[in-house]
């Protein structure tokens, strides 16, 4: 399905897009704004809280008997403020007369205070300042008097606005993720609804104007245009001389986008603090080893998937899409819901299990739909529509699940997800509703595949040096050692989800940038194989990194692997198309096709399996830097064996 | 002996009195404790008495003060034989050492090796042979409580108020439990990075060791550049730490104390004690295990308690002008 820009279905979401986003926008400034005003005086007041809480040691000392000139360890006192709030800029104390050396000074030069002291000080009462705190060029000082003398501690102004700017980062992905999810819903009803009959009433009206008039609708619609064309299709049924034909209800692909999106999404929110919630349950168990044990149970997910797809492929023809969908859903709820309340190790093992099994049931339940549904003609625009659903949630998911996670806990966010996957059972009779055009369902993996896939040795470098490498790097890397380094350094679980999403918007803007290229420039192992590299190359450097740039380094580390994977998973599946028949690739029976995808799921779930214990031996930064080293390695390896110089007189 | 007589008066009264809920020994009395003490009643007997009764054990306590003179020990000693008690319990290394002999070198007729004996305010039970090494299975008849920090601890404690490098000694070569601490202080200044200055108290006309000398041996030590005199587990220092602690702030020297009577009521500056009354608590849950639970004394670990207390006497630091850390402030107990 081509958009034009032209269209009216086009207009009116882009009309619907726009007010919306303008209204979540309008509401986040204001929530921004009285944010601000409520949280700069608490923030103020934690200032007053830590310089009253110096003074009350320092009085104590002074109590004693202590001259304040001669006090002890006033410099550690700083050293322990500091470690606690890293806002905290300098700790003084003053002698009681003015213009006199300060007695103690830590964190700040001597000549720069005394400019501090001399700026005006910005009285500022209705900022919520208590009578002791002025602004002075760049520090909130509080001012205590002590016994004998004064105590002033100094904290970064920035740091005053920096919960505000986190607050902005979370409305933000809250807002893209209620945008995303209203245009999901939109498009499914407006499609529905609107669009379809509209085309359907064109259909008619353009055969009565052909001057062969006949009953060719397929699509039930409601209210004003649904009795319009059921009129319209009896009236050309009657000019046709036939009986007017009950109206079919036809299925619209369009649901498969937001079932597809929904499902991914609930799997997608626990993903940014998996790792670390799996590990307290492994810690919390004896006998095991904690890293293993955590690895094992994220790589177990992505296995049982690449396991239940060909057995939910076989109840596909036993149960229908529906059913199929809804006991995925229904699966998947109990799963996630079950990880929410695991109470050890052993049965949170079990429910994630079952929300794997429920994963890959819902997603062949949606690959049959787009295979029922579509012909041979429109199916690759159908499968598009599902992956695009798949790639939104993969850029929603982590992020929003971040935030949840911040603000409601980590189990709380898997009852989130667990909602999620209910709602998807609800929504699914609704939207794969509708006959089938076709008496096609997907196939399964049989081991004639992997016969006819194995004989295939260009195949079997590409996987094993192109495709199995992507995937290790992806789960291993990205879904397993990135959380496990940046919570482990204090990260929050938003900013953690915020980084994972960077690769899904890599992969999003990259994608069709270098699908293009693919198509144009016909070496396509070389960009495999520079894909890989620069997938690859940055993570060699994360052991080198200190903790303060981590998180940077960390988010152009996550974009290089989306943009290199985004060069060189089009150009690996044309040039697997490639060496399949193309009658069977058509018919989506390529056995080369089916062989790429099992391996790689099957290569998904080992990444975390095989990070975790090099994590473990070597810490994780350096698992990261093998990684990047296999990874690289690997992409070497393929450009020596797989790449041609360009075929001359490509077109 | 009116007191004893009184005292076990009033422990049986007490026991009575709450017969029925109370530990017993089989015969239906109270559990008889004799204890040998070296200068009678202090802060540990009270922390004793009150946990026994805390823990239901029903006992009688008999007191044999020795005043200070270890030569009446054998008497007391055929008395226990006599008394034939359920548990004996003796107060500090020097009449421990005389009650049940070294682990190697003990003698049935001269020491107790039948009778059970919990020990407190022993300061190196190791060291000074009361307590076999780790290899060798513990005494049949032996347990009890120390009441020094290791020296470890102590060592940081003192560093946690000043910078230390050179620690000076004023000792009694003839008190067996505080030569074994000089040896031990020797090996920590190796581990820890500081000198050791040691001087011995020389023996008098009498042999004994001459209090006369401290001053002067201060004095001497303040010249060899030590930051802080150690006071150790020593009774002859003890005795005279009032000399010793004005020799040091006449030198403009603190005295950093492991026992808590040289803080409370000397002028040493510092102190990472043990609390008497904590010793005595600790001391009679052993004797409870042994009581009532039967364990044999063997089964019952020698101790020293997980938590001390750090002391700082203020008027003392401020005479000196050495003022605590801020940081010490938020935990020390301080004596104004």
């Amino acid at each position: 399905m081509r958009l034009r820009l032209a269209s009216p279905t086009v207009q009116g979401l882009v009309i619907a897009g726009l007010s919306l986003f303008l209204a979540l926008a309008a509401v986040s400034w204001l929530a921004i704004g009285s944010g601000a005003q409520l949280l700069f005086p608490e923030l103020a007041q934690k200032a007053l809280a830590e310089a009253d809480q110096a003074r009350r040691r320092v009085d104590a000392a002074i109590e004693l008997g202590i001259p304040v000139e001669r006090l002890v360890g006033v410099d550690a006192l700083f050293a322990d403020m500091h470690r606690n709030d890293a806002d905290i800029a300098f700790l003084a104390l003053t002698g009681d007369a003015p213009g006199d050396r300060p007695l103690f000074l830590y964190g700040l030069e001597e000549a720069d205070f005394r400019r501090l002291l001399a700026a005006p000080g910005q009285a500022a009462a209705r900022e919520g300042l208590a009578e002791s705190q002025r602004l002075r060029a760049g520090y909130l000082v509080t001012a205590l008097p002590l016994r004998s003398g004064t105590l002033l501690l100094g904290h970064d102004e920035q740091a005053l606005v920096r919960p505000l700017v986190d607050n902005l980062f979370d409305i933000a992905v809250v807002v893209l993720v209620a945008m995303l999810l209203a245009f999901e819903v939109m498009l499914v009803v407006i499609t529905a609804n609107v669009a379809q009959p509209a085309r359907a009433a064109v259909a008619v009206l353009k055969s009565i104007a052909e001057g062969r008039p006949g009953p060719v609708t397929g699509t039930a619609a409601a209210g004003t245009l649904g009795s319009f064309i059921a009129r319209l299709d009896v009236f050309s049924a009657t000019a046709a001389g036939q009986p007017a034909a009950a109206v079919r209800p036809g299925a619209s692909i369009v649901g498969v986008r937001l079932l597809a999106f929904l499902f991914v999404f609930a799997e997608e929110l626990g993903r940014p603090f998996l790792p670390v919630y799996v590990a307290e349950f492994a810690a919390a168990t004896p006998q095991l080893n904690p890293n293993l044990a955590t690895g094992l149970l994220i790589g177990l997910h992505m296995s049982v998937v690449a396991l239940v797809m060909p057995f939910a492929t076989i109840l596909y023809s036993r149960l229908g899409r529906v059913r199929l969908y809804a006991a995925g859903a229904l699966l998947a709820t109990a799963g996630l819901a079950g990880t929410a309340l695991a109470a050890g190790y052993w049965d949170l093992l079990a429910w994630r299990a079952l929300s794997a099994v429920g994963y890959a049931t819902t997603f062949v339940a949606c690959q049959g739909f787009v295979i029922e549904t579509t012909s041979r003609d429109n199916r690759a625009t159908g499968m598009a529509m599902m992956v695009s659903g798949i790639t939104l949630a993969d850029i929603c998911g982590p992020a929003f699940g971040g935030v949840m996670a911040e603000r409601f806990g980590q189990s709380t966010t898997f009852l989130i997800a667990a909602g999620m996957a209910a709602a998807a059972a609800l929504l699914v009779a609704r939207l794969m509703a509708g006959g089938a055009r076709r008496a096609e369902t997907p196939r399964h993996v049989t081991l004639r595949d992997f016969a006819v896939a194995l004989r295939n040795r260009p195949l079997v470098i590409q996987v094993c040096l192109a495709a199995l490498p992507a995937k290790l790097l992806l789960t291993g890397f990205l879904f397993y050692l990135v959380p496990v380094v940046l919570l482990g350094i204090g990260q929050q679980e938003a900013d953690v989800g915020r980084i994972v999403m960077v690769y899904g918007l890599a992969m999003l803007v990259g994608g069709p940038v270098f699908a293009r290229l693919t198509d144009r420039w016909q070496n396509h192992a070389a960009l495999v194989a520079a894909g890989g590299a620069v997938s690859s190359v940055l993570l060699i450097l994360i052991p080198f990194v200190d903790e303060g740039s981590a998180a940077m380094v960390a988010i152009l580390t996550v974009a290089a692997l989306g943009i290199g994977q985004a060069m060189s998973i089009p150009a690996q599946v044309s040039m697997v198309v490639g060496m399949a028949s193309e009658r069977e690739v058509r018919q989506g029976q390529a056995p080369e096709l089916t062989v790429l995808r099992f391996i790689e799921r099957f290569g998904g779930g080992a990444g975390p399996m095989i990070a975790a214990p090099l994590a473990a031996q070597f810490g994780a930064a350096q698992a990261i830097g093998l990684f990047g080293i296999y990874g690289l390695a690997s992409a070497l390896l393929y450009a020596l064996v797989a790449v041609r110089p360009v075929r001359t007189g490509a077109p | 002996m009116r007191r004893r007589a009184f005292l076990r008066a009033v422990g049986g009264a007490a026991a009575v009195a709450t017969l029925p809920r109370r530990a017993v020994a089989e015969a239906g009395r109270p559990f008889r404790i004799l204890m040998i003490l070296w200068r009678g009643e202090t802060g540990v007997e009270h922390g004793f008495r009150r946990q026994l009764a805390e823990l239901g054990v029903a006992a009688a306590c008999e007191i044999h003060d020795l005043g200070r003179d270890l030569r009446r020990l054998p008497a007391v000693l055929e008395e226990v034989r006599r008394i034939g008690p359920d548990l004996v319990y003796t107060w500090g290394t020097g009449i421990t050492l005389g009650t049940v002999g070294r682990w190697n070198d003990a003698d049935p007729v001269r020491h107790l090796t039948d009778l059970p004996v919990v020990f407190t305010m022993v300061s190196a039970p190791l060291e000074t042979g009361l307590q076999p090494p780790p290899d060798v299975p513990p005494r049949p008849n032996l347990t009890g409580v120390s009441h020094i920090a290791p020296l470890r601890a102590q060592i940081n404690a003192i560093r946690a108020y000043l910078p230390l490098e050179r620690l000076g000694i004023v000792y009694n070569p003839q008190e067996e439990n505080s030569v074994a601490n000089v040896r031990s202080l020797r090996d920590e200044a190796a581990a820890s990075g500081f000198r050791l200055l040691e001087a011995g108290v020389p023996a008098a006309a009498d042999g004994l060791p001459d209090p006369a000398a401290i001053p002067r041996l201060v004095k001497d030590l303040a010249g060899r550049g030590a930051q802080v005199l150690y006071i150790g587990p020593d009774n002859f220092i003890g005795s005279n730490r009032d000399l010793l602690t004005e020799a040091g702030l006449g030198a403009g020297i603190p005295c950093f104390t492991a026992t808590e009577l040289e803080i409370r009521e000397g002028e040493a500056m510092i102190g990472l004690v043990s609390r008497y009354e904590a010793v005595g608590r600790l001391a009679a849950v052993k004797a409870k295990r042994i009581l009532i639970d039967r364990d044999p004394p063997s089964a019952v670990p020698i101790e020293t308690l997980k938590r001390f207390s750090y002391i700082i006497r203020l008027p003392v630091a401020l005479r000196l002008k050495l003022y605590p850390p801020l940081q010490l402030l938020d935990y020390a107990e301080v004596i104004r």
